[in-house]
């Protein structure tokens, strides 16, 4: 049993006037749930950081931090690197060697311990994670979920008592950050682990934590348990704070003025809490806010034509025989498991894969190996690591190497004013990478705006955004859209689909199974019902 | 999965001591006849590893190697006294054919040895060994191991992306060619530069520097292994003294000498064959227990 | 003998004796005019202190990541230009620029490391030895070549060092076949004509060198320099009372003050 205590910690970086965190005070108990969350920038990252020393930024700090009652600087270093956990937002970076097996070693590796001790750990862990079968496994081969898993196993080896969590959930689908929160939970309450975890959406963590902190500019803003937290977020009415809560509960605040005795914070409270209400057949019918309305009887601009994709010979088809097409207007939306094909499909109709067997057609002429001039411009496709569409040393070279691409006479000015337009002309001369997640996406959305686009594919856009770059991005891709640009972007997240799209499909096992409008689509969907139930409560 | 089996299921050290015998025996007896029996023993290992599969796989490129040596060496090298042709003013040598010959000779039995090597000596096992020498550098290579594939996705997934932005390999001259190639690579470096700055932190946080290391890695010498290095290493010394007596060689320069094995070159044939089979007698008897256990089933 | 017990053979006591024994059984073969083994147990031997010497200092989790990282990079570089001449790859090119940027140890390590790690995907073969030590040798003759010289590190100077090395490489893969060819006929004009065949081979090499020097030799070292920068300010938390936390300053590589 472990304990934090942080008394009034002011952090100051190295070369910044400001402190990231001022006065910070707090306490967590043994065995305590702990979700830090704010909004970019608030310090809730720095705050975590902080309390791991090993990776602790550099810079000035006052105040003391106490684990079990001595200062974490007093701690013999391989006590505190045991007794602290860290788990960080990217599963990929986290891994180090090549195989499951090393990894889970290699902590103990690094604390020299005993061959036999390594064995009995390793047996413990890999029979709680299941990761038996996995154990031989290069650590490449295996999916998000599954390495944010070995990542988690791989620093409770350990045997930590305190388990900080960077936004571990951020990168992965729907599916697997609820098994992994599930195995967090499991580690909480068998374990007594106590857990401190930042998070942009607490969907499913409030029900499950103890305590909600709230950190603003620096400042715990909050400090209390999570019903509490929804309380106070709808008694303040920021758009912040509802921002942050889970739709659920957003969606039964949206309700009305009516009093809650407590706002719910699960769907099962929700349904509970409707059928008090006495109607629950009576839902609110949330149309969507898209600025179209979809054609049904336009002429497709973009179609798919019977085709089939594998990535070789010997594997499966990922792609078998899909007919779907897109008209003017649309703004469609893909959804479909992981691993069904959604990247593979965007990355045909985009033109830079081609089929098998079929064809994508353009209006109606077939999409060829060599673009025709129009072609180039005609379809933008932003693929879903944005850093992929950056070889250059500066945004703005990047910018202008599209530009000078879309044929535009005077390049640097028309970058300049496309970087003004979508709000990054100040990172105009910065190195790409060295951007945030946020900022490349919308400097990669500028570059392909460049050749001004009929239709622009996303490959999941709002994967790991905070929901504020989320808000901003969906006002960009409205925008877009009233110009008369069509977009279809594949997603997991059903709520901004539902906010959106006038149009939803689902691909399954290499086919479209389902192609409607959003409402009915959600109606008639069990699995995806069942999937992202909270999101799609709100559409039906 | 057939790391328990047979030849691949002795420890790492036995492994690397076949090998490193292996090799140098297949460099110092320096006869062709000698050096066609070593190639024979080694291609019946690979059959018995994997039926021969990645040797088949390899037999163009080494085909293809031992050829360019057998026909170099005449042309390259004319010592020697018997002439057999004039090539030009170019005497072409007997001798120097013969010599060719035995080099290819040694050159494909030692292709042919490493191929079993590849299959088992897995990378596991070679970092094992390494790890013992330099454990440091040993994590550098495991780290290295680890990145490989996932660098290579990233590549192709930005040579994909990239191609959209006309930033190709596949198109233009060449010079523009290697141009977006670099560009490429040069971007995969800076992205992979910039992530690894969290796989370090990971390695921090997990207590990496934090005084001396340990290795989980590990193999249990059993006592087929205790038996395989007395009988290599038994070999060996008979090999090493036939070789040291004068015998497992033949004479080339300045003129051919016989191609006639005598007691001393037959007992050195004998050793390397036998040295070079040792091992399967253990993917014999895993084997038989097998078909033991299936006519009971 | 269990593995604990082979643990306490320390590897050092071991090679020592090995690595004699070899020198003279490879002296005696080459007595007797076979130079086979001699070039292979050189070879070896010549990286032991190179990785001996990588083994005596702590090396803090950013060096190793960064070394790793470059060796990776360079194994991989080769892909995208599969397409174009045979032999006309960046990884020399990588090699060197790691050697320039990170020193004439680490552009070893990344030079050998790189070699031994793609040839775990390609298939390693009795030229992973010969590959270490060429590719390892570039990098290093590059850290001290240049590391220390901004004046070195311009176009024109590491071009000559690619170009060198371009030919360097090929001549060493091939040292085995023309060393025999030399203890057969004692006539260096063989050896000049074993090497002649395989001249276009490292035309093209020395060629590729140039080229990625000259393009990109110096936005490719400004990059590294970047990052070199960025791996080395280890800033950790300063405390006030506290001097394990004084963030360390400096390179990666450039000597960097050893911690503990």
């Amino acid at each position: 049993m472990a304990h934090f205590k942080i008394q009034n910690v002011t952090f100051t970086y190295p070369e910044e006037r400001l402190p990231a965190l001022s006065d910070v005070s707090l306490s967590v108990a043994p065995g305590e749930f702990v979700v830090l969350c704010g909004p970019s920038g608030s310090g809730k990252s720095t705050l975590l950081r902080l309390l791991k020393r090993e990776v602790s930024p550099g810079g000035r700090m006052s105040g003391s931090i106490l684990l079990n009652d001595s200062p974490l600087h007093e701690w013999t270093s391989r006590e505190a690197a045991a007794m602290v956990g860290l788990v960080m937002q990217n599963p990929d970076n986290q891994l180090v060697v090549d195989t499951v097996e090393h990894e889970l070693a290699f902590g103990m590796e690094n604390f020299g311990l005993d061959r036999d001790v390594m064995r009995r750990r390793m047996a413990e862990m890999a029979g709680f994670f299941g990761l038996e079968p996995l154990l031989g496994r290069r650590t490449d081969e295996l999916s998000g979920g599954q390495k944010q898993t070995v990542n988690l196993a791989a620093v409770l080896m350990l045997q930590p008592r305190v388990l900080l969590l960077d936004e571990p959930l951020a990168q992965l689908d729907p599916l697997a950050a609820r098994e992994l929160l599930a195995m967090i939970k499991r580690l909480n309450d068998e374990w007594g682990i106590s857990v401190i975890m930042c998070e942009h959406r607490l969907d499913d963590l409030l029900p499950l934590a103890d305590r909600v902190v709230r950190l603003d500019c620096g400042r715990i803003v909050f400090d209390g348990k999570p019903r509490d937290f929804a309380a106070e977020a709808w008694n303040r009415n920021d758009a912040d704070w509802i921002s942050a809560l889970p739709s659920i509960t957003r969606w039964a605040i949206e309700q009305g003025p009516q009093a809650f005795v407590e706002p719910p914070i699960s769907v099962k409270e929700a349904r509970l809490w409707l059928h008090k209400r006495g109607n629950p057949t009576q839902y609110a019918r949330e149309h969507s806010n898209s600025t179209v309305e979809p054609t049904r009887h336009g002429e497709p601009l973009l179609s798919a034509d019977q085709i089939f994709f594998a990535y070789d010979k010997h594997s499966p088809a990922v792609l078998r025989g899909v007919d779907w097409q897109i008209r003017r207007g649309d703004w469609g939306v893909l959804f479909g498991g992981n691993g069904s094909g959604k990247s593979t499909l965007l990355q045909l109709l985009a033109g830079i894969r081609m089929p098998q067997r079929g064809s994508v057609k353009w209006g109606k002429a077939p999409l060829s190996r060599k673009h025709s001039k129009e072609q180039i411009g005609a379809i933008g496709y932003l693929a879903q690591s944005p850093v992929l569409h950056y070889a250059h040393d500066t945004l703005l070279e990047d910018l202008k190497h599209a530009a000078n691409r879309a044929g535009i006479q005077d390049a640097e000015q028309e970058a300049r004013a496309m970087a003004d337009r979508f709000g990054i002309a100040h990172l105009l001369t910065r190195h790409p990478h060295d951007m945030s997640g946020g900022e490349q996406q919308i400097g990669a959305l500028a570059m392909i705006l460049l050749a001004k686009p009929q239709m622009l594919l996303l490959d999941e856009p709002t994967k790991g955004l905070d929901p504020q770059a989320k808000k901003r991005l969906a006002t960009y891709l409205k925008n877009i859209h009233t110009q008369g640009t069509t977009i279809l972007m594949a997603t997991h997240d059903v709520e901004f689909a539902a906010a959106y799209a006038n149009r939803c499909s689902l691909l399954f096992h290499g086919e479209i199974v389902a192609d409607g409008e959003p409402e009915p689509f959600f109606r008639g969907e069990f699995v995806l019902h069942h999937t992202y139930a909270p999101a799609a409560e709100r559409t039906c | 999965m057939t790391d328990s089996f047979g030849f691949r299921s002795l420890h790492p050290f036995t492994i690397l001591l076949y090998y490193a015998g292996g090799i140098t025996f297949g460099m110092l007896l320096f006869h062709p006849l000698i050096l066609l029996a070593g190639w024979a023993a080694a291609v019946v290992v690979n059959l018995h590893l994997d039926g021969g599969r990645e040797w088949r796989r390899w037999t163009v490129p080494m085909a293809v190697g031992c050829l360019l040596i057998l026909l170099m060496n005449p042309i390259l090298s004319h010592r020697g006294r018997t002439v057999l042709y004039y090539f030009g003013d170019m005497p072409i040598t007997l001798e120097s054919v013969v010599y060719g010959m035995t080099l290819a000779l040694s050159m494909l039995n030692l292709l042919t040895l490493f191929i079993t090597y590849r299959l088992v000596m897995s990378e596991q096992k070679f970092l094992f060994l390494f790890s013992r020498l330099s454990p440091k550098a040993a994590l550098v290579a495991m780290m290295a191991l680890g990145m490989v594939p996932r660098l290579r996705r990233r590549l192709q997934e930005l040579m994909l992306i990239q191609r959209s932005r006309g930033i190709t390999v596949t198109e233009g001259s060449l010079a523009q060619r290697a141009r977006n190639g670099t560009r490429i690579v040069g971007t995969l470096l800076s992205w992979t530069l910039e992530d690894a700055l969290q796989t370090a932190d990971s390695m921090q946080a997990r207590g990496y520097g934090t005084g001396r290391r340990s290795g989980y890695a590990g193999f249990r010498f059993r006592s087929r292994d205790m038996w395989t290095v007395s009988a290599l290493t038994a070999c060996a010394v008979l090999l090493l003294g036939v070789w040291a007596s004068g015998y497992g060689f033949m004479k080339v320069y300045p003129n051919l000498g016989s191609f006639r094995l005598i007691t001393g070159d037959q007992v050195a044939l004998a050793g390397y064959i036998t040295y070079l089979l040792l091992p399967l007698g253990w993917e014999w008897r895993d084997r038989k227990s097998w078909r033991t256990l299936k006519y009971k089933m | 003998m269990n593995s604990k017990q082979l643990r306490l053979l320390s590897a050092k006591w071991v090679i020592i004796p090995i690595g004699i024994a070899y020198i003279g059984l490879a002296w005696l073969a080459l007595q007797r005019g076979n130079s086979l083994l001699i070039g292979i147990v050189l070879v070896l031997l010549s990286m032991i202190p190179f990785v001996l010497r990588f083994e005596r200092r702590e090396r803090k989790a950013r060096e190793l990541m960064l070394i790793a990282v470059m060796a990776a990079v360079a194994s991989i570089s080769r892909i995208p230009f599969a397409a174009l001449l045979p032999n006309f790859t960046p990884v020399t090119f990588v090699v060197i620029i790691s050697g320039v940027v990170f020193g004439a140890e680490a552009g070893w390590m990344v030079g050998a490391a790189g070699a031994l790690v793609s040839n775990m995907f390609l298939g390693q073969g009795p030229w992973t030895p010969w590959q270490m030590f060429a590719w390892g040798m570039a990098g290093y003759t590059a850290g001290l070549f240049a590391h220390r010289s901004t004046w070195r590190q311009r176009r024109v100077p590491l071009a000559i060092l690619g170009v060198i090395w371009g030919f360097l490489h090929g001549w060493i893969m091939n040292l085995t076949l023309a060393l025999d060819q030399w203890v057969q006929t004692h006539s260096w004009k063989a050896v000049a004509a074993k090497y002649a065949l395989s001249l276009p081979f490292e035309l093209t090499h020395a060629a590729a060198n140039l080229f990625f020097i000259i393009v990109f030799g110096p936005s490719w070292i400004r990059l590294l320099e970047r990052y070199r920068r960025k791996y080395g300010t280890l800033e950790r938390l300063e405390y006030p009372d506290d001097a394990a936390y004084k963030p360390v300053e400096g390179g990666v590589s450039r000597e960097a003050s050893t911690v503990k």
